[in-house]
C-alpha cells in the first residue's frame, strides 16, 4: 500500500509541475525530473507486482509504458532520445554480464546439448514462420498483391526477426531471481550461443532476402568480406577489451565497477566507429574474462550489486517504446504469429532436448526461457522500414513490432516461471 | 569525442589523480593548498573544452549538464546529510553568532565595494547578480584547509573547533543564500513575485516529500543496492524538479540532504554506501568548472575582488571575533585563515551557471578560482603558523 502510494504521489506530483510549467527550463532538467521518477517509481511497480509473482523487468516495463508516449507521456520521444546513451550503456554493461555468465569448463560438460537444442530452434523456428507466412500471404493485406519473389523475400526476413531472443531478457531474470541450476544454465548458454550466431548470420539473411526484394541483387564476395571483417573484428576488439579488464582486476583491482562502467562506455562508442557489433564484442569480452581470469566471477559478482539502475533504465526505457498502437493495428495476425512462433519454438526445443537426450524439464518447458525479445528484431524492422519506405515497409514493421510487444512483455513472466517451477530460484519470493 | 566517451575520460582521470594525490604525501604547504584545490582537474577539464582542444565540444558539454547537474546536486545533498540537528545543539550560541556575522559582513562588504566601484568607475563588466554570486561564493571558506591542518599536526583544540565549525556552518549558510539570491533574481528579473513563490515552494515540497519517501521506504529492511538506488533515484528527481523551475540546485538538495539526515535511523549506513563515489563526483565538478571557464574577463575586476575579498574577510572576522565575549576572543589576524574559499565557492558559481549559463556567469568562474589557488594557500600558511602546538 505504502509502494503504491508513493508511486501515485510521485506520478501526481510531477503531473503538477508538467502542468505548472508544460516545457520546464530546459530538456535536460525534465531529463533529470523524469530519469529521477522513473527509477524511484519503476522500481516500486515491480516490488509491487512480485506480489502477483510477476517478474521485476515486467514491473520496470510497464512502469516505462505508463509514463512513456503511450501513456503519461512524461517520458517522450525527445526525451526518450535524449537520454538514449543510457539505454546504449546499459545494453553493453548486460551484454558483458552475459558473457560473463559463460564459462567454458561448464558448458563442455553439456555443450553437445546446447547446441542440439539451439540448432533444433533456429532451425524449426526459421523454417516454420517462413512456410507459414507464404501459406498465409494471400489473405495478409500487406503481402497479397505482391510478386511471389518479393513475398518470398519479406517471409524470409521475418522469419529471421522470430529467431532472437534476448540476451538482456534471460540475463536480468537471472540476476533478479540469483537463479542457479540444470535450466539456468543451459537457457543462458543456449541464449547467449543463439546471440552470437544471429549477429553472424543476419547480414547474411539480410543479403538473401535482398535477392528477391530488390531486383538485380547478387551475392559477392565483397559483402561476404565485409560481413567476415564485422564479425572478426568485433570478435578481436571483444579479445582486447577483455583482456584489459583481465590485467586490471590483476595489478589494480580496486574500484572494479567504476572500470567496468567504463570500459561499457568505450565499447559502446567505439564499436559504430570501428563498424562492429557492440552486443558480440561486449559478450566476448564478458566470456574472455571469465574463461581466462580467476577473478572473473567475483567480477561478475560485483557487477550485478551495482546494475539495479542500469536494468531499470534498460527496460523502463524499453517500455516507453513499446508500440501498443502497433497491436492494435494488426491484433489476430499478431497473435496468430506469436502463437505459431511459440509452438515452433516448442517443438524445435523438444526435438533437440530429445536428440541430446535430456532431461524432461529441458525436454517439456525449457523453451519458455526463449520466448523475450527486444533491441535486435526491433532494429531489423527498422532496417526493412528503411530499404522498403511506403505502406509495405511500415506495414511490415508495424506487425513485427506487435509481435516482438507481446514476447517481450510475456518473455520475462515465463522465463520467471521457468525457474521458479525448476526451483532454481535462489531468493524468496 | 561524444558525451559518453568525455564521462570515461573525466573519471579516469579523476581515478588516477585520486591515486596519485593519495600515494604522495605532499610536504610543501603551498603545494599541498593547491592540490586541495583541485586546479590541475580544472585546467584538464578547461584543456579538453572547446576553447583549447575542442575534445569535449560545447554541444557535449550541453547533453553532459545532466550528470553535472547530478554531481552538484550531490555536493549539496552531501552537506544536508552531515548537518545533524540535535548535534548542532551541542554547539555554544556564541559560535552561530561568530560564524554568521563573519559570513554575512563578509558578503555585504565585498558586494557594497564591488557594487560601488562598478557604479562609478568604468568596469561596467559584469552585471549585478554575477557580482552578487562573486561575494556570495567569496564569504564561504573552506572546511578542507583547517581538516588538513588538524589531520597533519597536533592542534591548538579549542581554537580549530571554532574554526571547524564555522567553515561548516557558513557552507550551510552560503547554499541557503544562493538559494534566496537565485529566488529573488527569478521575481526581479524572469518572472512575477507569485509565480516565482509557487514555483520555490513546489521544489521545497518536492526536496521535502522525497526526505519522506526515502525515511518511509527505509523503515523496512532494504539492501544496499537500494538504498543506493533510492538515494540517486529521489536525488535526481530533487535536481530535476529544481532545474525544471529555474531554482538552485544546491539549495534543493541541501534541504533533501538536512531532511533525510534528522528524519532517518539510516543515515550513516547510507553515508558509508555513498562515500565511495563522494571523490570522483567532486572531481567531476572540478572538471565540469574547467569545461565552463572563460578568459575573456575584467582583469581589474579580479585584482579588485582578490584584494576585497582579503579585507571583507579580515574585517569580518574581527568583528565576529569581538562578538564572542572576552573569554573567548582570540588574538591576531586570524581572519587571514579563513580567507580560503574551497570547492563551495565554485558549486555555488557553477550552480548560477546552470540557471543562468552566460558569459559573465562564466567569467566570475576563473575570478574565484585564481582568488582560490592564491588565498587558499595564505590561509594554510597562516593556520599551519597559528593552530600547530609548539613543543
Amino acid at each position: 500500500m505504502k509502494k503504491a502510494l508513493i508511486i501515485f504521489f510521485l506520478i501526481v506530483l510531477t503531473f503538477g509541475m508538467k502542468a505548472l510549467l508544460p516545457e520546464g527550463k530546459s530538456l535536460h532538467a525534465e531529463a533529470a525530473l523524469i530519469m529521477g521518477l522513473v527509477l524511484i517509481t519503476a522500481y516500486l511497480a515491480a516490488l509491487l507486482l512480485k506480489r502477483l509473482q510477476l517478474p521485476r523487468l515486467t514491473g520496470y516495463m510497464l512502469l516505462g509504458l505508463a509514463v512513456g508516449p503511450a501513456g503519461l507521456n512524461f517520458l517522450s520521444h525527445d526525451l526518450l532520445q535524449q537520454l538514449h546513451f543510457l539505454e546504449e550503456l546499459a545494453l553493453s554493461f548486460i551484454a558483458l554480464t552475459a558473457g560473463g555468465e559463460f564459462k567454458y569448463s561448464r558448458i563442455k560438460k553439456f555443450l553437445k546439448s546446447v547446441v542440439s537444442q539451439l540448432l533444433g530452434q533456429l532451425n524449426t523456428v526459421f523454417v516454420g514462420i517462413l512456410f507459414l507466412l507464404l501459406l498465409l500471404a494471400g489473405y495478409l493485406p500487406f503481402l497479397k498483391d505482391l510478386e511471389a519473389d518479393m513475398v518470398f523475400g519479406f517471409s524470409i526476413l521475418f522469419a529471421a526477426t522470430a529467431l532472437s531472443t534476448s540476451p538482456a531478457v534471460t540475463i536480468g531474470i537471472i540476476t533478479e531471481l540469483r537463479a542457479r541450476g540444470y535450466v539456468t544454465e543451459r537457457v543462458l548458454s543456449i541464449t547467449i550461443l543463439k546471440s552470437i550466431t544471429l549477429v553472424i548470420i543476419f547480414p547474411l539473411i539480410i543479403a538473401w532476402a535482398k535477392l528477391y526484394l530488390v531486383p538485380g541483387t547478387a551475392i559477392n564476395t565483397e559483402l561476404f568480406l565485409a560481413v567476415a571483417t564485422q564479425i572478426f573484428g568485433s570478435i578481436l576488439f571483444g579479445v582486447l577489451v577483455g583482456g584489459i579488464i583481465i590485467l586490471y582486476l590483476k595489478y589494480v583491482k580496486t574500484e572494479q565497477s567504476l572500470f567496468l562502467l567504463g570500459t561499457a562506455i568505450v565499447i559502446v562508442e567505439f564499436t559504430p566507429m570501428l563498424n562492429m557489433e557492440v552486443l558480440l564484442t561486449s559478450i566476448i569480452a564478458g566470456i574472455v574474462v571469465e574463461n581466462f581470469s580467476k577473478k572473473g566471477e567475483a567480477l561478475i559478482e560485483n557487477i550485478e550489486k551495482s546494475s539495479l539502475p542500469l536494468y531499470i533504465i534498460f527496460f523502463g526505457f524499453a517500455g516507453a517504446g513499446l508500440h501498443i498502437d502497433a497491436i492494435v493495428q494488426a491484433f489476430v495476425l499478431t497473435v496468430v504469429l506469436v502463437v505459431f512462433r511459440m509452438l515452433f519454438l516448442y517443438i524445435g526445443n523438444y526435438l533437440g532436448a530429445v536428440i541430446a537426450g535430456e532431461k524432461k524439464i529441458i525436454k517439456n518447458i525449457s523453451w519458455l526461457g526463449y520466448m523475450g525479445q527486444a533491441g535486435i528484431a526491433v532494429g531489423l524492422g527498422t532496417i526493412i522500414e528503411k530499404t522498403f519506405p511506403g505502406p509495405i515497409g511500415s506495414s511490415f514493421k508495424t506487425i513485427l513490432i506487435a509481435s516482438v510487444v507481446i514476447n517481450e512483455l510475456f518473455g520475462p513472466i515465463l522465463f520467471k516461471y521457468l525457474l521458479v517451477y525448476a526451483k532454481e530460484s535462489t531468493i524468496d519470493d | 569525442m561524444t558525451s559518453l566517451l568525455s564521462i570515461v575520460v573525466f573519471v579516469l582521470l579523476a581515478y588516477i589523480g585520486s591515486r596519485f594525490v593519495q600515494k604522495r604525501p605532499i610536504q610543501n604547504t603551498y603545494l599541498k593548498s593547491i592540490a586541495f584545490t583541485g586546479i590541475i582537474y580544472i585546467a584538464l577539464g578547461y584543456l579538453l573544452s572547446s576553447k583549447v582542444l575542442n575534445i569535449v565540444t560545447a554541444e557535449i558539454t550541453d547533453q553532459l549538464k545532466i550528470v553535472f547537474s547530478l554531481v552538484l546536486g550531490w555536493a549539496g545533498f552531501l552537506i544536508g546529510l552531515q548537518t545533524n540537528i540535535s548535534g548542532l545543539k551541542r554547539f555554544p550560541l556564541k559560535y552561530y553568532r561568530y560564524s554568521s556575522l563573519g559570513f554575512l559582513i563578509a558578503f555585504v562588504i565585498t558586494f557594497l565595494l564591488l557594487y560601488g566601484l562598478l557604479n562609478v568607475g568604468p568596469m561596467n563588466v559584469v552585471d549585478f547578480h554575477s557580482l552578487l554570486i562573486l561575494s556570495l561564493a567569496g564569504a564561504v571558506t573552506s572546511p578542507i584547509m583547517v581538516a588538513v591542518v588538524v589531520r597533519d599536526h597536533r592542534v591548538q583544540a579549542r581554537l580549530s573547533h571554532l574554526l571547524q565549525f564555522n567553515a561548516a556552518f557558513d557552507n550551510l549558510l552560503g547554499v541557503f543564500m544562493i538559494g534566496i539570491i537565485v529566488l529573488a533574481d527569478a521575481f526581479l528579473v524572469r518572472e512575477s513575485i507569485q509565480t516565482t513563490i509557487l514555483y520555490g515552494l513546489v521544489v521545497l515540497l518536492v526536496s521535502v516529500a522525497a526526505a519522506g519517501i526515502y525515511s518511509a521506504l527505509t523503515t523496512e529492511k532494504i539492501s544496499a543496492e537500494e538504498n543506493f538506488l533510492y538515494i540517486i533515484g529521489l536525488l535526481m528527481f530533487v535536481v530535476g524538479s529544481a532545474l525544471y523551475f529555474g531554482m538552485s540546485i544546491l539549495l534543493a538538495a541541501l534541504v533533501f540532504g538536512i531532511l533525510t539526515a534528522n528524519l532517518s535511523d539510516n543515515t550513516r549506513r547510507l553515508y558509508q554506501n555513498i562515500q565511495q563515489i563522494e571523490k570522483p563526483m567532486y572531481v567531476l565538478l572540478l572538471i565540469y568548472a574547467g569545461l565552463n571557464l572563460r578568459f575573456e574577463i575584467s582583469y581589474s575586476l579580479l585584482i579588485l575582488f582578490f584584494l576585497f575579498h582579503i579585507l571583507a574577510k579580515l574585517f569580518a572576522e574581527y568583528i565576529a571575533n569581538y562578538s564572542l565575549g572576552k573569554e573567548e576572543r582570540h588574538n591576531g589576524w586570524l581572519g587571514f585563515g579563513n580567507i580560503g574559499m574551497g570547492g563551495l565557492s565554485l558549486a555555488i558559481v557553477l550552480d548560477f551557471n546552470l540557471i543562468y549559463g552566460n558569459h559573465s556567469t562564466q567569467g566570475i568562474l576563473l575570478i574565484i578560482i585564481v582568488t582560490l589557488i592564491f588565498q587558499d594557500g595564505i590561509a594554510l600558511q597562516y593556520l599551519e603558523n597559528r593552530l600547530i602546538k609548539r613543543k
